[in-house]
């Protein structure tokens, strides 16, 4: 492209906003009801995340009593597992059903650029299925764990530490935990997520233009942005790659459509970008 | 309907056309491709010829398609697309995919795009255009890019048409272009008449001059559709719309007197003076 510096933002837009809403307006009415069990899945695992993140504070709580320790650890780390892996599961589906839905089927009859989203939508829904398996796995491990540690008879002068030690896993390790402002921030985003299909009526729009969960890719990003804030995923910053971009790009469409909720993607994502760089307090499940 | 004619053929076309970059991307909305289609109903009814899209342009070109089928495929349809793809080799490819998209049997113009691969463009458009696949072959430009490499391509090359943006504030093309396409007989058709609208928005708050009658223009967008189309050089330009009304409008302009260049240069003083 040359003379790139002659271009300017609303250069690359190549539809009008009344008929990107009107897209909008026609896919919605295409899946009617879809929307109602889309925003409850959002409100479904955003409880979930939110129930997460708590739990792994309370262990941090608990961690300074004696027996009771490896007890509440143990149960309250495999819940999270327990909901970790369901909750990417559905936002695989989510991302996946985004892809098919919106971005192949509608927003490509007007940008043929969508079909390049999908794929990488696609490419998302993936990777957060690969990390909800492995959060399963992780979780069934555990369990065995739980089992192994305690079918063991006991040995004079072994703690419950000890045992816990024996039987062995990988969530016998130092437990993470996020620090409370970027608890705080996926808090936030969730709940964005959840009032996302107000915003068309805040700006100004009709409610047939409403944007839902999975349907959508603006608050399936920001919900996903949410989760993976709040739950423990090892590859935290793979999976928040592609929602990130999509910030920066959904943002910069709807900027360049004077669209009045331009910003909220962009600032989801610095906030996302700041919950998730924030520093964890680090503890051992059975030091001292 | 005032006409200009084809410098290479003597071939006349009306001197307002009709653009669809934005305003025919509709996708599969079948409210708006019906009211498209309504557009180029009146377009022809009016008097117009030139319809000039592009593959970048998202669905036009089978909002077109739509249009010129519900309205019973006019003959008098003037059809002029243009080859935007980075590979001479697939360049036929998306010209074959283009024609069917619009159900013409051929184009009557194919421009290059953007300039985009051009050197592996234009020979195999003028290929086309000797076997009788094509009647006119030509380049395009928009605001005011690569206007050097533009008059290069006029000189060595014997195209038909340049497409470039002309209009009350952007007048570059004034210097070098179309001066260069009277002395080289390449037809101009000009785009972006009125900025996408921005032009109209910064002028619809002003009055229109007292001597706006003399010309006929009862509205800026026939104010600055006529400055475009007055110029000598000028054989058609192509504001879009969505509105029948406008296309009413604009192709008044056809049938109107014109400017002669005293008035034309009174026009540009008095819009740059606002």
């Amino acid at each position: 492209m040359s003379e790139w510096w002659t271009y300017s933002l609303h250069d690359f837009l190549l539809f009008s906003p009344r008929t990107y809403y009107r897209q909008i307006e026609l896919y919605n009415a295409q899946i009617w009801p879809g929307q109602v069990l889309a925003w409850l899945a959002n409100g479904v695992i955003a409880l979930l995340a939110m129930c997460a993140s708590r739990s792994r504070r309370e262990v941090g709580h608990r961690d300074v009593a004696g027996e009771d320790r490896i007890g509440v650890c143990h149960r309250t780390s495999g819940n999270t597992f327990r909901t970790e892996w369901g909750i990417l599961a559905v936002l695989a589906a989510a991302w996946a059903c985004s892809a098919w839905g919106w971005l192949g089927q509608r927003y490509t009859t007007i940008n043929w650029t969508a079909t390049y989203m999908a794929a990488l939508f696609g490419v998302e829904a993936a990777m957060l299925l690969v990390a909800a398996a492995r959060s399963f796995v992780r979780m069934r491990s555990e369990d065995r764990a739980i089992v192994r540690a305690w079918s063991l008879p006991p040995v004079a002068g072994e703690g419950l530490g000890t045992r816990a030690a024996i039987g062995g896993s990988t969530a016998n390790g130092r437990e993470r935990h996020r620090s409370l402002r970027s608890v705080r921030i996926g808090f936030v985003l969730l709940i964005v997520s959840l009032a996302y299909p107000a915003m068309a009526i805040l700006a100004g729009r009709p409610p047939t233009t409403a944007e839902v969960f999975a349907a959508m890719p603006d608050p399936t990003v920001i919900a996903t942005l949410g989760c993976v804030v709040l739950v423990s995923v090892r590859t935290r910053w793979l999976i928040l790659f592609i929602p990130l971009v999509w910030c920066a790009v959904g943002g910069l469409t709807l900027w360049a459509m004077q669209s009045p909720d331009a910003l909220l993607l962009p600032i989801a994502g610095v906030g996302a970008i700041v919950a998730a760089s924030g520093k964890c307090r680090t503890r051992g499940r059975w030091a001292g | 309907m005032a006409t200009r004619a084809i410098p290479s053929t003597g071939e006349a076309l009306p001197i307002v056309g009709l653009g669809t970059w934005i305003t025919f991307n509709v996708g599969n909305d079948p409210v708006a491709l019906d009211n498209c289609a309504g557009v180029v109903r009146a377009f022809f009814e009016f008097g117009g010829r030139v319809i000039d899209s592009s593959p970048m342009y998202g669905s036009s070109q089978p909002t077109i398609g739509h249009a010129l089928r519900k309205i019973g495929k006019p003959a008098r349809v003037f059809a002029a697309d243009k080859v935007w793809i980075g590979s001479g080799r697939r360049g036929p490819a998306q010209i074959e995919e283009s024609r069917r998209l619009w159900d013409v049997p051929r184009f009557d113009l194919l421009q290059v795009h953007n300039l985009l691969a051009w050197e592996e463009h234009l020979p195999m458009l003028f290929e086309m255009k000797a076997g009788g696949r094509l009647r006119y072959v030509g380049i395009t430009t928009s605001h005011g890019r690569r206007h050097a490499d533009v008059e290069a391509i006029m000189r060595r090359h014997p195209i038909d048409f340049v497409q470039v943006t002309y209009n009350l504030v952007d007048r570059e093309v004034e210097q070098r272009i179309l001066p260069l396409a009277r002395e080289r007989g390449i037809g101009v058709i000009v785009n972006r008449p009125f900025q996408e609208g921005a032009l109209l928005r910064a002028l619809e708050r002003k009055r229109l001059p007292p001597w706006a009658g003399d010309i006929e223009s009862s509205s800026w967008a026939q104010f600055a559709l006529k400055f475009i189309v007055s110029h000598p050089s000028v054989t058609c330009s192509i504001p879009a719309t969505t509105r029948v009304e406008h296309v009413q409008e604009n192709l008044a302009v056809g049938r109107s007197r014109l400017p002669d260049e005293a008035t034309r240069r009174r026009m540009v003083e008095y819009v740059e003076q606002l």
